[in-house]
């Protein structure tokens, strides 16, 4: 699986993403209901008691940021970092107005709001104001556009790190320093130690979290190229169990002498579930991280933070599965069908396995090799095939799906992986054959 | 699809709060 190739199923059911949900509010409105519950001063206009409100928000809403996306294992379980992540994209997005309309609304509704701005009144208020407006509009900016402006993973990711880590403390600030609804020591002392929560998480992301992974040494002790400009690594514990995973989930790769590194990239585990100490990843290599490793000496150290991931499937279930996957979405499903076959799982499974071309093909001989000892129906599909191609061609559609899998029954669960647009028509053709949301799991390319 | 149903959330909760606070300074402003 290729760097920056993260995403799965919203599927822990409504009830539990409806309590998530208001949790996650009640956090977010923690510092207004904090700021609301002493001695209140008198009311002011309308635009600035709204403006205030949007601020107080804003504080709540980018604090919970530094939370969603810190890959706290106890914070949402169940919901998979992928969809976290994709909610905090959407919130950003929303925090980036708060902070934009909390001074804008203050000013409308009180000119004498603009000396907030003003250095002359005060060059560090000032300062510090028209840094947080450009900073969470640069975090905005650099995250939806990321490669467009041509900014690397590695860079993007300690930008972000570090604005974020300065917007949330000059926020806390700001909001101490405004005296209005803070003015009370007690409401300071809560706001602050609400909102040093999500700072002391962020630190703990970054600093103790590499350092706990230094007890946990791995080596890299094979590597070979593999068809479809991919590579294969083999890492072995050392001095360690390992890690337990289930098929289809994925580890945080750092490769060097120390976890301390800009360079962290998920990967699937490819390897079956059996063998915790010796993990092998296949990787696509896309980008300068994965060209680098195609040259990364034997013996090098490894890290591995993980495993993350609600892909997953139980080979002792028994139940019935169709995979559907393109390109190097292989690699989580290879997990799966060899903890099947180390099992002898003998249930009935469907692999549509989409590439461009028949030398793309990464994994083509050991899954041929696998569906000898599984009940396996492979069904290679390529958009580029060459003259003398037997099988089946263009793009996974529904009509494609018609001709190759059994009629949809309870008893068979989907499990889909691939590039966006593969994605795109698959889900909905799914879901139009009767496959439910709970039995449809699913994992797409580039978050980030 | 399934994946942007995390996205939708994030709006519709997004749009809830934003109205929560609209709403609490309407309230204070009496």
């Amino acid at each position: 699986m290729s760097a920056d190739f993260r995403s799965s199923v919203l599927n822990p059911g409504l009830g539990k993403t409806l309590a998530w949900l208001l949790v996650y509010s009640a956090l977010v409105l923690a510092p207004m209901l904090i700021a609301l519950i002493g001695d209140r001063p008198a009311p002011r206009r309308l635009l600035v008691e709204i403006g205030a409100m949007l601020g107080l928000l804003g504080l709540g809403v980018l604090a919970m940021q530094l939370v969603l996306s810190g890959r706290h294992r106890w914070f949402a379980p169940g919901f998979g970092q992928d969809n976290l992540l994709q909610f905090h994209r959407q919130t950003g997005q929303f925090a980036w107005l708060l902070v934009l309309m909390h001074p804008l609304t203050l000013i409308v509704g009180d000119r004498d709001f603009l000396a907030y701005l003003d250095p002359r009144e005060d060059v560090l208020r000032a300062l510090a104001q028209i840094f947080v407006l450009l900073a969470v509009t640069t975090l905005l900016v650099t995250s939806l556009w990321r490669l467009a402006l041509g900014l690397s993973y590695e860079v993007w990711r300690t930008l972000h790190a570090t604005l974020s880590l300065l917007v949330v403390t000059i926020g806390l600030g700001h909001s101490l320093l405004v005296d209005h609804y803070s003015a009370g020591i007690a409401t300071k002392v809560a706001l602050a130690l609400l909102i040093a929560v999500p700072l002391l998480l962020l630190l703990e992301s970054r600093l103790l979290r590499p350092w706990r992974l230094r007890q946990r040494p791995w080596r890299l002790v094979e590597r070979e190229p593999l068809p479809g400009e991919a590579i294969r690594l083999l890492l072995e514990a050392e001095g360690h169990a390992g890690m337990h995973f289930k098929p289809g989930q994925y580890a945080w790769l750092t490769l060097g002498p120390s976890p301390y590194s800009l360079q962290q990239h998920p990967f699937s585990m490819a390897s079956p579930a059996a063998r915790p100490d010796r993990l092998e990843f296949f990787i696509k290599q896309s980008g300068d991280f994965t060209q680098w490793l195609s040259k990364v000496e034997i013996g090098t150290r490894a890290w591995l933070e993980g495993p993350y991931g609600v892909f997953t499937m139980d080979p002792a279930a028994g139940r019935r599965t169709v995979f559907i996957v393109g390109g190097i979405g292989i690699t989580p499903v290879f997990s799966m069908l060899r903890s099947c076959a180390e099992r002898g799982c003998r249930q009935s499974m469907w692999l549509i396995y989409a590439n461009n071309g028949k030398d793309e093909i990464t994994l083509g001989e050991e899954i041929d090799a696998l569906s000898q000892c599984l009940s396996l129906t492979v069904i290679h599909v390529l958009n580029e095939p060459p003259d003398d191609w037997q099988g089946e061609t263009g793009y996974v559609d529904a009509d494609l799906l018609a001709r190759t899998l059994p009629e949809d029954d309870e008893d068979i669960d989907y499990y889909v992986c691939g590039p966006q647009p593969m994605m795109d028509s698959v889900e909905p053709a799914l879901r139009d054959r009767g496959v439910s949301m709970r039995r449809l799991h699913s994992e797409r390319f580039d978050l980030v | 699809m399934v994946h942007d149903i995390a996205r939708y959330l994030g709006t519709i909760v997004s749009i809830g709060l934003l109205a929560v606070a609209v709403a609490v300074g309407w309230w204070i402003a009496g």
